[in-house]
């Protein structure tokens, strides 16, 4: 692998973070994770539910705090981070949730749910919210009469663009997407992949695609970790996958995914 | 459906009337019982049956019945208003912030409730009437104090159903500040069902109120209070049963009318927004 030309934003350093469940047992959601994403490069995340991902991105995002190691954002430990020096942070780590009927305020419009992280951090005034909300609905491709809508009168797919239109809006370096497609048809799929491709390119972002999919996340990741019981058991280059797979779990991975051209083994 | 809907506004509508023409009754008393004075005694009109001068009759002083029981309103209606707003400022508040932050918050503010819970509010007041005399602004206090746990309980128990929500998580990644999210995600998830507990309480809190008058906790004479006229009226029940009638009927009446107004509230805050 080099990464020597390419630019370092984030790390995360031997991320651990427990749980005490109810019968007081621990439970290890992420153990020693290391992973470093890179400028206008995607990591994508692959494992079966409950291995630990979506813990692991909450930490990313600061909504969780690990107990061990450290989450580094240009060489700064932002885990330690209080307050308003926290809340500046999050201007460069946003996030697209999985499902997206549940991830708006159900009284907000499109335009209030877009502009709130610009007014949060006073990027435009009250005024300008029609033009920026304008504006990010272009980038994700909807029709501007939208920003008047609910987004309980959309479709999967269109809330879904109007989630990225609002992680889009402070421009962050990272974008984090937990199983950010999953909820969606596989046709509208494919087009919110070509979306988020696109807007990588144009803004040079370093995005954090966790799927329980394999194959959709080696469709456009440039680097992919298979993750396992909280622990990164492979971490490979996304054209090497197929070929240098070694771990009996992540070539289980491989080949649990459906095939169009394989012969239809099950019905035989 | 629609149908179902517009008869849902109409049933509000009309309670909604109603408890307007009740307060509007309280306040313009003075133009309703035409001069007639709550508290002058007349002593030679004394216990008068109703007629077309006295409409309600007097009582053992020789007061009209009527007026006292229009300027009632003036009394219950405020104290009873009162309680509400004091515990449903106190409780919702109280409750956000037990819900959202948790923790030590949580437990001191739950735990202070369940103290309060523990208390029979007739004893409470009884007890602040021992200490500090027997009031209607104490009745107040005494009400209020035992009476915001519910709120608190309500507030706090809708706000932890959506406090670690995708959508409110997702505030917090935007960059939200801790006062914006309790006031634009936390208040408006637990308003609707609050002001309906609100509205339908009035009735209730009447009911504690003139209760606690009724026993001399509340209300003092000569004030015309329905409570205490219901028990100042208690000795003359068999000669002078419009003594009793009266009150016990506004108090019936108005009690109804807001409870089927919170009722109704319910109906019409339920419906989803578009």
């Amino acid at each position: 692998m080099s990464h020597e030309k390419e630019e370092v934003i984030m790390e995360a350093k031997h991320v651990t973070r427990r749980f005490l469940s109810s019968d007081k047992e621990v439970f290890t959601a992420c153990s020693d994770v290391s992973l470093t994403l890179y400028k206008g490069k995607t990591l994508g995340i692959a494992g079966e539910s409950g291995c630990g991902k979506s813990t692991f991105l909450r930490m990313l995002t600061l909504l969780d705090t690990p107990d061990k190691g450290e989450i580094l954002y240009r060489g700064q430990d932002i885990t330690k981070l209080k307050g308003e020096k926290r809340r500046q942070i999050r201007q460069h780590i946003q996030m697209v949730f999985q499902d997206p009927s549940a991830s708006f305020h159900p009284k907000m419009k499109v335009r209030d749910i877009i502009c709130e992280p610009l007014l949060n951090f006073k990027r435009i005034s009250p005024k300008e919210k029609e033009e920026a909300a304008r504006k990010l609905l272009e980038m994700v491709e909807l029709p501007e009469d939208f920003s008047g809508r609910y987004p309980h009168s959309m479709s999967g797919g269109q809330k879904q663009r109007v989630a990225i239109a609002r992680a889009i809006a402070l421009e962050p370096e990272v974008i984090v997407m937990d199983e950010a497609t999953s909820a969606l048809d596989v046709s509208v799929q494919k087009n919110m992949i070509e979306l988020i491709v696109r807007l990588q390119k144009e803004k040079q972002t370093a995005i954090v695609f966790v799927a329980h999919d394999l194959a959709l996340v080696q469709s456009f990741a440039h680097e992919i970790a298979v993750m396992r019981q909280g622990e990164i058991v492979e971490k490979l280059p996304a054209e090497k996958l197929v070929s240098d797979a070694k771990h009996p779990y992540t070539r289980m991975l491989l080949e649990s995914g459906f095939s169009l051209s394989g012969s239809p083994e099950i019905v035989s | 459906m629609k149908r179902f809907k517009a008869t849902k506004y109409a049933v509000f509508l009309t309670f909604a009337v109603c408890a307007i023409l009740i307060i509007l009754a309280a306040v313009f008393a003075p133009v309703l019982c035409a001069g007639k004075s709550p508290v002058d005694a007349e002593l030679a009109d004394a216990l008068l049956p109703p007629d077309s001068h006295h409409w309600f009759g007097t009582d053992q002083l020789g007061r009209d019945v009527f007026a006292r029981v229009i300027y009632g309103a003036r009394i219950t209606l405020s104290a009873a208003l009162a309680v509400v707003a004091i515990i449903f400022v106190l409780g919702t508040l109280l409750g956000i912030l037990a819900g959202y932050f948790g923790g030590i918050m949580d437990a001191v503010i739950m735990r202070f409730s369940d103290m309060m819970v523990s208390f029979p509010g007739m004893v409470l007041a009884i007890a602040v009437a021992g200490i500090s005399g027997a009031s209607i602004k104490n009745a107040v206090i005494a009400v209020s104090f035992v009476s915001w746990t519910k709120y608190a309980r309500l507030a706090r128990s809708l706000v932890a159903k959506i406090r670690h929500s995708d959508y409110v998580q997702a505030a917090v990644v935007a960059g939200s500040r801790q006062w914006y999210i309790l006031t634009r995600y936390m208040l408006p998830a637990v308003l609707p069902t609050l002001v309906v507990t609100a509205a339908t309480d009035i009735g209730s809190m009447i009911l504690e109120l003139a209760g606690l008058s009724f026993l001399g906790f509340g209300a003092q004479p000569p004030a015309p209070e329905w409570g205490l006229m219901l028990n100042e009226g208690r000795p003359h029940m068999q000669t002078a049963s419009w003594l009793m009638v009266f009150p016990g009927l506004a108090i019936f009446l108005v009690v109804l009318v807001f409870n089927f107004l919170g009722d109704s509230l319910r109906d019409v805050l339920d419906v989803r927004k578009e």
